[in-house]
């Protein structure tokens, strides 16, 4: 036996000695106590990883970002009946219960009206159009997207729930302090991206959500990494040229982006009429 | 079992946290205990890092690396509590009494000698130590656990143990100075 054989047996003792057997009863006590009036972190929606580097893939189609969020969780805001995006017809939807559901590991997903994955703590339903598929899934991360084209990443969908933008889209620090709570904070902070083109926002109403929507172009030519908005968990990257559209509503208080992302370059496929589609698709139950 | 418990927990069950934190405190305790050496402080960083792993469930993307997650719970909230106590400049006396001659030779005086030796150490050597030899963690599972690189993770934990080899070294060669000095005086 070697030296270190002989220290590692000695510590692998004292700790086995020292440790104690059990934490005082109180403390499991008082934990629970406390947990009993303590809210959990919202299921903030963090982008699948072929997002996180997207500027890896520079000049290609990018997808992603966007929506959802909270609410109480008893959840009983359903507000039917309500009109929808600009210029949409309200449509009689089958109730969102009987909808399949994104899988929970992403991958294929049969077209057709689907709602996010169990666990996200608003109900969304929305249309996914054929050779599309869940590009993450989990209670906190929900996204559909094309299936590659050429290797590179097609135009996606995500849900998400921003809390805050970058300082300087070049960085990784976000803004401090972070952006105001409102819709409007969220739009302005992003519309004022160094660099980024924004359009005008327009106000739009989903199922009785008041929100806004605005289209953001990264700039084309940079050789820095492009970050945007951020979840609780992590900071959205985009590619040179990216376009997203974005919408952003409030749902009872908290702050909900969908947004479809799509590359301008990606050749022959028109992102932006297949982010629409599902864009225009979604609906918020709760 | 214990993933469709986290699973249920993540979506707001508390009942089943209760389960969980119930399996859990034990050694989470232990583990503060033996970071913070102190068994107040130990209780402290236990009862935020559980509060911590309920509030922060549902950002937990795999549920089957749930013990990995909490390890490194409460190995923060150690180190925040440990970040507090130097703010606060308490510091805690590195107690100085001398095993007597007959414990030398004793498991009283190997776990003194052991005790010393990891008081030399940095709080992020001591945590990786206890995460390896007492709690079992591989390193790639200590390298989780920290948040850290694997490779890290294993340079800390060959210089940890490198670190307290020379600390007990050092340790014996003044005792047996001071032996020696008792003995010509």
């Amino acid at each position: 036996m070697t030296a270190n054989d002989d220290l590692e047996r000695r510590l692998a003792d004292f700790y086995a000695i020292e440790a104690p057997r059990r934490a005082p009863d109180w403390v499991l006590t008082s934990t629970l106590a406390t947990v009993d009036t303590t809210r959990q972190r919202r299921a903030a929606i963090a982008l699948p990883s072929r997002f996180r580097h997207v500027n890896v893939y520079a000049k290609a189609a990018a997808a992603i970002v966007a929506v959802v969020a909270v609410a109480a969780i008893g959840v009983v805001l359903l507000r039917p009946g309500s009109t929808s995006g600009v210029g949409q017809v309200p449509t009689t939807r089958p109730s969102p219960s009987i909808l399949p559901s994104l899988p929970p590991e992403g991958g294929s997903v049969a077209p057709g009206t689907h709602t996010l994955g169990p666990g996200f703590p608003v109900m969304i339903t929305f249309d996914v159009p054929a050779g599309w598929g869940g590009c993450s899934a989990s209670p906190v991360e929900q996204s559909v997207c094309a299936q590659m084209v050429g290797g590179a990443p097609g135009p996606g969908v995500g849900f998400a729930i921003i809390d805050n933008v970058v300082a300087d889209p070049c960085g990784t620090a976000l803004k401090s302090p972070p952006v105001g709570p409102s819709v409007d904070d969220l739009v302005a902070a992003i519309s004022g991206l160094d660099r980024f083109q924004a359009t005008a926002p327009v106000d739009i109403t989903l199922d009785g959500y008041q929100g806004k929507s605005f289209v953001v172009t990264a700039p084309a030519g940079t050789s820095c990494e492009l970050r945007t908005w951020a979840t609780a968990d992590r900071t959205n990257g985009v590619s040179p040229g990216e376009v997203n559209l974005v919408r952003i509503y409030d749902v009872a208080g908290a702050r909900v982006m969908v947004a479809g992302a799509y590359h301008p370059d990606s050749g022959g496929t028109d992102g932006r009429a297949l982010v629409e589609q599902v864009l225009d698709s979604v609906h918020i139950a709760a | 079992m214990q993933t469709e418990l986290v699973d249920l927990a993540r979506r707001g069950d508390r009942e089943a946290f209760s389960v969980l934190a119930g399996g859990a405190v034990d050694r989470l305790y232990a583990i503060a205990r033996l970071i913070l050496r102190d068994a107040e402080l130990a209780e402290d960083a236990t009862q935020d890092a559980l509060v911590r792993a309920w509030r922060d469930l549902p950002t937990l993307r795999d549920v089957e690396r749930f013990d990995a997650w909490l390890y490194r719970i409460v190995v923060r909230a150690c180190a925040d509590i440990g970040r507090h106590r130097r703010r606060a400049g308490v510091e805690f006396t590195i107690l100085t009494v001398e095993p007597s001659e007959s414990d030398r030779t004793g498991e009283l005086a190997d776990r003194d000698q052991i005790e010393r030796g990891l008081r030399r150490l940095s709080e992020a050597q001591r945590t990786i130590l206890i995460l390896h030899y007492y709690v079992g963690l591989s390193p790639s599972e200590a390298a989780d656990a920290l948040d850290v690189p694997l490779g890290t993770a294993k340079s800390r934990l060959h210089y940890a143990i490198e670190a307290l080899r020379a600390a007990i070294a050092a340790e014996e060669r003044i005792s047996v100075g001071a032996l020696r000095e008792g003995r010509t005086a």
